[in-house]
Order: C-alpha cells, then structure tokens, then sequence
C-alpha cells in the first residue's frame, strides 16, 4: 500500500534573532491508510513543528532545508499555491489544542461548516457533520457562536470539520489538553472513530504517555528534531529499544507503586543550532558508549521497529542498565 | 487540647453572586465543606473544572470570606492574625510566569518575600536567596537571570523558591505541575517531596491529575460540584475506588488499567 503519508529525512530550521534553531533535523516517518500514528515527546522535541510542517503552516522565518514531505505519494514541497490550497482543503485536517481559539469568534459555527464543506454545503449536510461527532442538537449549535459552546462541544465540531471532506490525513496537536480528564476519552474515541470512518491516516501529536498507548496503533518518539524509535505501540510500551523512550516511561508519575520514587530524565533537551554529528540524547543516556558522542546513529531496524541508536541492542536486552 | 491543625476548614460555605441585579443567580462554588490539614501533611484536592477546588485554596489563604462556616490558620481565625499573616501562607500557581515579574531578575523576585517582610537585613537576604535557590536545584548565577530566559522547569523551581523562602506554614500549589511535561513533572514532584521533609511544610496541592495527587500527597479529597464525594489517606488511591466518581477518574487517568510500562 501507498502511504498517506510519508515524510523523508526533513529539516527545519528557524531564523530568529538570537540565530539559527534547527528544530526538525532529519526526521524519517511514514503512515498508511486508517492508521493512528501517535507522536509523543517533549516540549521544543520539534512534534508541533512537525504537524505544521505536513500543511506547508509554518511561520515565514522557517526554512526547509532539505528532505521530503509527499502525501498520496505527491511532494508538498513541488506545490504551486493553488495546489497548495486544494492540498489543505480536501487532503487534510488539523485539530488543535484550544478549539474555542481555533474557531472564528465572529462567525455562527454554521457558517464555518459550511466553509470547511466549500460550495456545496446544505443545511442537511451542516446538520449530519454535527450529528456524526455526537451533537444531536444541531440547529442550536449551528446557530451557536463558539463562546457560546463548551470547550468538549467546540473540540467536536473541530473534529467535524477537520474530517468533513474525508481528508487523507488528520493532523491532531494535543486535542485534550485543555479538556477536563473526564471528557478526554471521549473525544479520543470521537476523533479516532471519525477518522476511521473517512479512511484518513490520525496523526495523534501529544505527551499524554497513557492516551497514546490507549488509541495509537504505532507510535513514534521525538527527541531533538529526530523520530528516534518508531514501532507497534504495545511493543515499544512493553520492551523500549531506545534510552530515551525508557527513561520517558520511569519518568511517568502513574506508574509508581505505593511509596516508590519515579526516576526523571535528568537535564534538559538540547536546543540545536545545526546538524547533530552525533546522538542529540547522548549527553543525558546511562547507557552511552564513545561511539555515541562522535558518530550520528542512523535509521536501524531492531526487533521489528525503527531506531536510532547505537545501543539499541543492549538497550532492548535490558542489559547494561544505567 | 491537641495541636491544632495547621489549617482547618468548618462547614464552610462559598456562594458566587453574579449577574445583574435584577436577575441575580448565585453559584454554590463550595458546600459545607470540613478539612483539615495537620503538620507538615499534603491534602490533594482533585477533582474537574468548577468543583471548587480553587475556592479551597483561597479560602485557605484567606484571599477569600466564607459566606458561612469557619477557616482556621493554626486554630485561629484569619481576623485575629491581622498584620501576622506575612510571610506564613505562599502560593505555587499553574504558569510560573503569572507569579514571576517579567522585568525583575530571578533573584530579585526570589527576595522579594523577605524584603517586604522587613524583617531580615540585606546580606542576609542575599546569602538566603543564594541558598533557596541552590536547595531547589537551580544552578549558580542564575539570579542574574530574567524568566524568559529558563525553561519551564526551571521557571516552575523559581516559583517554589519564592514561595518556600518566608519558611511559610502552608502553601497551595494550584495546578503547580499540570503544565509541565511528564519528565519534568516527575522532577518537580520529587522537590516538593525533598523540600518537605526538609524543610517542613504543609501544603495543599490541587490539580485534576491523581496520579500527581497520589503521588505527592498524604491525604486527598475528590470533589465535585463544592462538595467532598470522597476522602481518606492518599495511598486509597492506589487501588481501584469503590466510589464510582473517583474510579471514572482513576480510568481516565489510566491509573487501574494494567500498570502503563514495564521497564
């Protein structure tokens, strides 16, 4: 099969005043039809830059610097700006973190179903996107404006309109952090089914460890602009190939036991300026050998999963434990 | 008579009255509520979006009247502390920046406590402020330095040492970690922990995370709607709750599904 989406060796950087970040270096991923990819990381890991990167959105002081991004096996990159548009309309669906901010205040949510659908949008097809994401009440809420919804409501219509012309890939940033725990399943479970239903691949970017491991099929980790290990998701949860992703899993407060201690990554994530020449983690790795701080580790293969890493192999082993 | 507990709530009642006169609508933010927290304990407050827990916090602050009932500070009502409150109570709140003057540097907003409390000499307050923030893991010269220029951890550690310096009796963190990421939670949960038993607080932690809560607290009580639906040592929390509302929080926390990793 064709992947929805694949993205080749990309990198990003960003002009600022203070100089050059670098904040997507080298990223290699890939994501077939009706499959919910989970990214996870942490802040400044590069996943936001990332999604946006998919749509063409990021901010003008972005510059590609090399790699691919295709979708449907077409380069985003070659786009013209109508073709670029087409792309963003009919291909794609972005879900954010705040859905109250994400929708036009000044607008009826009516109106902007109507815009998402393009031309031939009826009131009964403004009425069926709002029944399929769960509001039965859909001429109040087509009447509404978002103030005038609760942040669970706002985030379905978003979700309506996101999958409303049956993209190939839908794109959600953090769609429950600013939603009560409550709710959040909820809306995972809304937002997977509808992209199920319109056969688009969910790319789910968050640092939620227990919602990824609940609804993505495969997750990816992020680590300094780099996919560092990428496979099944009960795989990776169970038996973590990369030290990174170990120490991500013994830093999650949850899984302590009465009166244990969690272990967190000590240190901070680096802030590249150009081209890592060797493993961005290495600096804050227990299990780090002198290859690590002078060679890049490249894409391998290791107990059916993506990673990069050296070490992988003891890593998996559970040998050598830092 | 036994100590009195370092904060102690007594039927207390909060009513929010909005809207315009002539429709008046009145919300019942808290309902009744009895709490107590003794010396050097953690009570963690959980519960969702409007049941109240902010309330608490500033009721036990004294930010807030109580429409009815009592809040007592060492067994005193906040009336009879009167100019001796400074210095006693402290807050930690969700984003850093909201507690932080941007335009001060670290080490200026670290001593602001100490100088408006008047009572400690500038050297000392210096040589304090040195030490609050090498005991929170901060690295030296770092009270040269302005919030823009930390990360949000190391911003979150600024906080706690602008709350902890007055060597307060009780202090609320609101949220204190829900901003921050997994790892860097876990680092700032672990200070809370160290600071504590060093230093001797009680505190009052809020959030809507129970593994945080159960992590870091001694005791906790589960609201909804401004009244108490559950409460008891915190380490009840570790297994699944025979209370249906906490244990829909616990599933949606992922606490009582199989643990999350084995590593």
């Amino acid at each position: 099969m064709t992947p929805a989406l694949a993205v080749q060796d990309l990198a990003i950087e960003f002009q600022s005043r203070r100089g050059q970040v670098r904040a997507i270096d080298g990223a290699t991923l890939s994501a077939v039809p009706g499959e919910v990819l989970g990214i996870v990381g942490e802040s400044g890991s590069g996943k936001s830059t990332l999604g946006m990167a998919i749509g063409r959105l990021l901010a003008s002081g972005a510059h590609h610097v090399y790699g691919d991004i295709r979708i449907d096996g077409r380069s985003i990159f070659a786009l013209d700006e109508a073709g670029l548009r087409a792309l963003r309309a009919d291909e794609l669906g972005y879900v954010f973190q705040d859905p109250i901010g994400t929708l036009d205040p000044t607008r009826r949510i009516g109106l902007q179903i109507k815009a998402a659908l393009g031309g031939m949008a009826t009131r009964a097809g403004i009425a069926s996107v709002l029944k399929d994401v769960g509001l039965a009440d859909a001429d109040r809420v087509a009447r509404s404006y978002p103030h005038e919804l609760s942040g669970g409501m706002a985030q379905r219509v978003c979700i309506g309109m996101a999958v409303a012309r049956r993209p190939k890939v839908v794109i959600a940033d953090e769609p429950t952090a600013a939603l009560d725990a409550s709710i959040k399943n909820q809306i995972l479970d809304l937002l997977v089914t509808r992209c199920h239903a319109a056969g688009a691949v969910l790319i789910l970017l968050s640092h939620d460890l227990h919602a990824i491991r609940k609804y993505s099929d495969r997750v990816a980790v992020m680590y300094a602009g780099r996919l560092v290990e990428t496979g099944r998701t009960e795989a990776v949860f169970a038996r973590p190939a990369h030290p990174y992703t170990v120490m991500l899993l013994r830093s999650a407060i949850g899984r302590a036991p009465l009166g244990g201690r969690v272990e967190p990554i000590r240190g901070a994530p680096p802030v590249l300026t150009k081209r890592c020449q060797a493993c961005a983690f290495a600096p804050r790795c227990g299990w780090s050998e002198q290859a690590c701080t002078s060679v890049r580790p490249e894409v391998r293969c290791v107990a059916d999963r993506d990673v990069i890493c050296h070490r992988a192999e003891s890593v998996i082993a559970g040998g050598a434990t830092p | 008579m036994t100590v009195p507990a370092v904060i102690n709530l007594d039927k207390v009642t909060k009513r929010y009255v909005g809207g315009p006169p002539w429709r008046r609508r009145a919300v019942m933010a808290v309902d009744a509520i009895d709490l107590s927290i003794g010396e050097c304990e953690t009570l963690a407050l959980v519960g969702e979006s409007g049941s109240g827990k902010t309330t608490i916090g500033r009721l036990c602050l004294g930010l807030l009247q109580p429409t009815a009932g009592r809040v007592l500070l060492e067994g005193r009502p906040f009336s009879a502390w009167r100019g001796q409150l400074r210095g006693r109570l402290a807050a930690v709140l969700q984003h850093p920046l909201w507690s932080l003057n941007p335009r001060l540097r670290i080490g200026t907003s670290v001593a602001e406590p100490l100088v408006v409390d008047g009572s400690h000499p500038r050297s000392e307050v210096s040589r304090k402020v040195t030490q609050m923030l090498d005991a929170v893991g901060l690295p030296a010269g770092i009270e040269r330095r302005y919030p823009h220029e930390l990360s949000g951890g190391q911003r979150q550690r600024v906080a706690i040492a602008r709350a902890l310096i007055t060597a307060p009796r009780l202090i609320v963190f609101d949220e204190a970690v829900s901003a921050l990421d997994v790892s860097v939670q876990a680092q700032v949960l672990n200070l809370i922990k160290d600071l504590q038993r060093q230093v001797g607080f009680s505190a009052i932690f809020i959030t809507h995370d129970l593994a945080a809560a159960r992590y870091v607290a001694s005791t906790f009580a589960v609201l909804r709607g401004g009244v108490v639906v559950e409460s008891g040592p915190a380490h009840r929390l570790y297994a699944a709750s025979s209370h249906p509302y906490t244990r829909g929080l616990q599933e949606a926390s992922g606490l009582i599904d199989p643990p999350i990793v084995r590593v």
